[in-house]
């Protein structure tokens, strides 16, 4: 029974009696805390406080002093670095604001050089326009097409009674004159309203015509006398016209009248016959009056390009020469065909003409078949063949044509080498006897 | 019959018309010649366009050889003349003629370069100022025409005063 109860009051105490395992960790906790910790907070204060009399004593004083110098030097330092940076920034912002400024004059004179530039190249073109045109205007054969009149001396003596007025033409004004300058072109107006004629004028004419024609008809028994009158005045337009002829020999230089004066000449006598009934007309005036029609400038060709056009002429014609006797000269019917130099450059010319025939088709047809194909999307197979030989046909057409072209011109290839001697033995009399000479000369220089 | 012909006209506007008739020929002779210069420079300027198309295609392909000749098919012109009464004269006009023609552009080829086409519309130009020139002709003989009668005329009332 004892030993029951001291064996459960064992279990009881190690189950709830907790005062061992306390008392341990106590003792370990105080240990911990108390024992090893010992002075070093208590140390670490100490020096703690060391330091700073230490700091208090020496150095407060010392910052003080310093920067009771210090800080106002530093501080007038940093005020005038500040200064400096404004005055520099406001100096770069004025030469910011002149660069811009010749910036701007500078874009402006580029501008009116610019301008000036071109209508200099405009003036320059229009006055080649203008010096071409003059020298069309030249290739013209007759630059004036007035008809010139030189006056009998009827017209001449009526002439010198019209008074000198501002309105007279200076044509008529040189008769009058008598200046005997040769005339001139004028462009002064003349109303041609006046000489006009109207549809009236036409009716008579018509009427008298008819009437003329009536006369013929019913008068033919007075046709005798008639004969006789009609032949008085042939023999007085005889007349008339052995004075002009006198007239032809010296008419170079005199003065003539052109049609611009004598419509203002016909105003005048029109507008004076209404004060003086007795003034001569105008075709009465101009009876007898010689016509001259301007003539064409014969142009003398020069005489380089005239000997240049012999020389060339002999050139063609030797060349023709030598084309023609190609056949039956001994030397040249084997050259050049025969050589292998010209077999060869004929055989290549030819692979280069099929060569580019035969690449432009394929082109075509790659252009056709994939291009397309790149350029739109997806397209079905059988569609793309098409295109591909759609296109190869096109182009392989028109190279046909342009293959044919050049086989063409092939069959008329020019010489290639000149045998006979250069051109310039081409006026030479000699030139048939030295003929074999110089070719075997030529042949070797190869 | 004298009082007849006074109604006609008398001799003053006789005269009067006379005059202005020799101006009038004076007038178209100097416009006949304008013309006369204008044919002459389209046809050099024809002719030049021509040249530069036989430098370009060579001497064979445009010379003499190519034009029709008398043993060729028939064709007719494609631009025809007729006489026109105007107004009292007759006149000549160009009528462009479209059945049985023949292109003389295929004469030289078939692709012909820039400067054939040129120098046909050139001389076609020519063409119209052929018909002015002509134009001007008959104006002319009309004119001279008038003048001898009138002068018979004036003579013929001057025999009767």
């Amino acid at each position: 029974m004892t030993e029951l109860s001291r064996e459960i009051g064992e279990i009881w105490s190690r189950l709830f009696d907790h005062r061992p395992f306390l008392n341990g960790e106590i003792k370990f906790m105080l240990k911990e805390f108390e024992e090893k910790r010992g002075d070093r907070e208590v140390e670490n204060l100490f020096s703690i406080l060391e330091d700073i009399t230490e700091i208090k004593d020496t150095q407060v004083d010392k910052i003080s002093r310093i920067s009771t110098t210090g800080l106002p030097v530093l501080k007038e330092k940093l005020q005038q670095a500040l200064d400096l940076t404004e005055i520099i920034d406001k100096d770069y912002k004025e030469i910011e604001k002149e660069s811009e400024k010749k910036r701007l004059e500078n874009k402006e004179k580029r501008k009116e050089e610019w301008d000036q530039f071109i209508d200099d190249m405009n003036f320059r073109c229009k006055r080649i326009d203008n010096t071409f045109e003059e020298k069309e205007e030249e290739l013209r054969s007759l630059v004036d097409t007035n008809v010139r009149i030189y006056p009998s001396k009827i017209l001449t003596d009526f002439l010198k009674t019209i008074p000198v007025s501002k309105e007279v033409p200076s044509n008529i004004l040189n008769i009058i004159k008598d200046h005997n300058k040769p005339g001139r072109i004028t462009n002064e107006v003349v109303d041609s309203n006046v000489i006009q004629l109207f549809d009236s004028d036409f009716e008579t004419i018509n009427k008298v015509k008819s009437s003329l024609q009536c006369n013929e008809v019913a008068n033919k028994e007075e046709s005798t006398d008639k004969n006789e009158e009609t032949l008085s005045d042939d023999i007085k337009e005889k007349k008339i016209l052995e004075n002009t002829k006198l007239q032809y020999i010296e008419d170079v230089d005199k003065p003539y009248l052109t049609t611009i004066d004598l419509d203002w000449l016909y105003i005048y006598l029109k507008n004076k016959r209404t004060q003086e009934k007795s003034l001569p007309y105008l075709h009465e005036l101009l009876e007898g009056a010689e016509l001259k029609m301007p003539n064409n400038i014969i142009h003398k060709r020069n005489p380089d390009l005239e000997a240049r056009c012999v020389k060339l002429r002999a050139q063609q014609e030797a060349r023709e020469y030598r084309k023609m006797t190609k056949g039956v000269d001994n030397v040249r019917i084997h050259y050049p065909e025969d050589s292998i130099a010209y077999q060869m450059k004929q055989l290549n010319r030819h692979l280069i003409a099929i060569g580019q025939f035969l690449l432009s088709i394929f082109a075509g047809f790659l252009f056709g078949f994939r291009g397309v194909e790149w350029m739109v999307g997806n397209l079905d197979f059988g569609f793309r063949l098409l295109l591909g030989v759609m296109c190869a046909l096109i182009i392989a057409l028109a190279e046909i044509y342009f293959l044919a072209k050049k086989i063409n011109e092939e069959l008329s290839v020019p010489e290639t080498v000149q045998l006979g001697g250069p051109v310039k033995f081409v006026n030479d009399t000699t030139y048939v006897k030295d003929n074999t000479k110089k070719a075997i000369e030529k042949e070797h220089q190869d | 019959m004298t009082v007849e012909d006074t109604n006609i006209c008398d001799l003053e506007t006789a005269n009067d018309l006379l005059d202005r008739l020799t101006l009038r020929q004076l007038h178209l002779m100097e416009e006949k010649m304008c013309r006369e210069l204008n044919i002459e420079s389209t046809i050099n300027n024809g002719c030049f366009h021509l040249a530069k198309s036989r430098y370009i295609m060579g001497q064979t392909s445009v010379s003499k050889e190519r034009l029709p000749t008398e043993s060729s098919i028939e064709f007719s012109a494609s631009t025809m003349c007729e006489t026109v009464e105007e107004a009292g004269e007759t006149k000549l006009k160009i009528v462009e003629n479209d059945k049985d023609t023949v292109n003389p552009m295929h004469w030289f080829g078939i692709l012909v370069p820039q400067n054939l086409h040129k120098a046909r519309n050139i001389f076609q130009n020519a063409l119209n100022f052929v018909v002015e020139c002509a134009n001007i002709q008959i104006q002319l003989l009309e004119n001279f025409k008038n003048i001898n009668v009138l002068r018979k005329y004036k003579h013929h009332l001057k025999s009767v005063e």
